[in-house]
């Protein structure tokens, strides 16, 4: 056990510093919702309709930024061989790593969240609600993520592959996120919608570690 | 020949694009079939006039 | 090497396949055109929906033979992950176009017919539809991988791979569209008599699917042997 947590330990480090950590997918995710308004306009009702949708595309369109640097680094020099050579076992190192991604990049996404949410008007007393979603949501998009992370590790530009790949996975999620936001925004039954996204993310969590590790072993061959 | 009243356009549409996909894949898997014959006889030309 | 025997000695599945191919091929031509003259010009208007239900007789067995071919790929996408059966990779890629194809077939045919019959060209709370939408992308995200990786071998990996893990998640978002939209539930009543010419052509889509695998199988194999072949001459001339 304690050669996993080593692994993780190191994989924590790694996400926090390496390419500026968060600071890129808050970001996009600060940008994309920020320039919501002009799209679908700025009045309160349209931004009622859209803004939550919106939001939620946006937080699953950061979570797949850091993908493609998941697993690439280590493939290429070696690490992932040496990996593979531990005995940890490769689902326990893609586990590893998506989570330590997850909580250096998808944990500020969450916190973040709720300012995002009060500028799209979307009312303040959810804001609790909003980060709940987020949390659990970028956990799932993150995790399903690596799947596509892993089967494009190794390619020059993967990322579109890791998009085309990955957002078939990610509709489940959208679907319970997103009702689930509307629901915080409208008052209305939230408690469903924020059941159905937690087992999308624990789903995600269970299953992705195998699918990811079978790419990964391939991708080392 | 075709009358379906109102529908007469959707129906000779649909049908028009199936024909259109159908025969596209067969074209296409004759044509890739039938080029990788001609590829690997021009470099063994052992079973040369066998069918692709 | 088992992931070269299969091209190393094709012969086989060569001889074997040969027939079965083009035979194939030809006889579902020759039914879809039965199914589709039946469809046009015998059978009556129906009852319930007219002359637009007839565009059910090609969209219908294109939904089918969708769902049938990526059956097929997950099939072969497991005997490829555990016995590591070269033939299982090449059936897989070979059948993915095909099945990409009619499921564009049967989204634009169903398109076509919905806005007669129902006043809408599409609609997002049908489970069916949006599953079917999702499977399509996962087509295509399984031909890319085939495309975009550096060696046939891993691409055969990472693309079974890719074939399991939309095969579970299919079911997921059906249940998910339905779940969040239980909007209209479409039911498509017409007689039997009205409908056999859909069954006809159903079996020729049947048909014609393993034909063309076939045949894209063959192409796949004869390529890759001459490449190999090619690959060897250089190796041995230099």
């Amino acid at each position: 056990m304690s050669g996993s947590f080593s692994v993780f330990a190191r994989e924590l480090k790694l996400a926090w510093s390496g390419g500026g950590g968060a600071a890129l997918p808050v970001g996009f995710f600060a940008a994309a919702s920020s320039i919501t308004p002009f799209a679908v306009g700025n009045g309160v009702e349209n931004l009622k309709v859209a803004g939550p949708g919106v939001m939620w595309i946006a937080l699953a369109l950061a979570s797949l930024l850091p993908m493609e640097r998941l697993f690439q680094a280590d493939l290429e020099d070696g690490t992932l061989d040496a990996y593979a050579g531990s005995g940890i076992g490769m689902e326990g190192i893609a586990l590893a790593k998506t989570l330590a991604h997850w909580i250096a990049t998808g944990i500020p996404l969450a916190i973040i969240a709720p300012v995002l949410w009060i500028m799209l008007q979307g009312p303040p007393e959810a804001s609790w609600f909003v980060i709940v979603f987020s949390l659990i949501g970028s956990a799932a998009f993150f995790f399903f993520g690596s799947i596509g992370a892993a089967l494009a590790a190794g390619m020059r530009r993967g990322g579109l592959l890791i998009a085309l790949v990955t957002l078939p996975l990610y509709v489940p999620t959208m679907i319970f996120g997103a009702a689930g936001l509307y629901a915080a925004a409208s008052g209305g039954e939230w408690a469903a919608p924020l059941m159905l996204t937690a087992a999308a993310a624990l789903f995600g969590i269970a299953t992705s570690s195998f699918a990811a590790a079978m790419a990964l072993r391939t991708a080392i061959d | 020949m075709f009358d379906y009243g109102r529908y007469t356009p959707y129906v000779l549409t649909s049908y028009g694009i199936a024909a259109a996909v159908i025969i596209g894949l067969i074209v296409w898997s004759v044509v890739r079939v039938t080029s990788a014959k001609k590829k690997l006889d021009a470099i063994e030309p052992a079973n040369k006039d066998a069918a692709p | 090497m088992a992931v070269m025997s299969i091209f190393a000695n094709p012969h086989r599945f060569m001889a074997v396949s040969k027939w079965f191919a083009w035979g194939f091929t030809a006889l579902g031509s020759v039914v879809i055109l039965i199914g589709v003259y039946f469809g046009l010009f015998v059978v009556p208007p129906d009852a319930v929906q007219g002359d637009s239900a007839r565009i059910m007789f090609v969209h219908v067995p294109a939904m089918w033979l969708c769902l049938l071919a990526y059956a097929f790929m997950v099939g072969a996408s497991l005997i490829s992950i555990v016995w590591r059966h070269a033939l299982a990779d090449v059936a897989a890629k070979s059948a993915a176009p095909i099945g990409a194809g009619v499921t564009a077939l049967g989204l634009i045919t169903g398109s076509i017919w919905g806005y007669p019959t129902w006043g809408t060209w599409w609609e997002w709370g049908d489970a069916r539809l949006v599953s079917v939408l999702v499977l399509f992308f996962i087509y295509l995200g399984y031909m890319a991988i085939w495309q975009a990786m550096e060696t046939p071998q891993k691409a055969a990996r990472a693309a079974a791979i890719l074939c399991l893990a939309g095969a579970v998640n299919l079911p997921i978002i059906h249940f998910s569209v339905e779940w969040f939209a239980t909007l209209h539930q479409v039911s498509m009543k017409a007689s039997n008599e009205f409908k056999y010419p859909m069954y006809v052509v159903a079996l020729g889509y049947l048909a014609l699917f393993g034909g063309l695998t076939l045949l894209n199988m063959r192409a796949e194999i004869m390529n890759t042997r001459a490449e190999m072949l090619a690959q060897r001459r250089q190796a041995t001339a230099g």
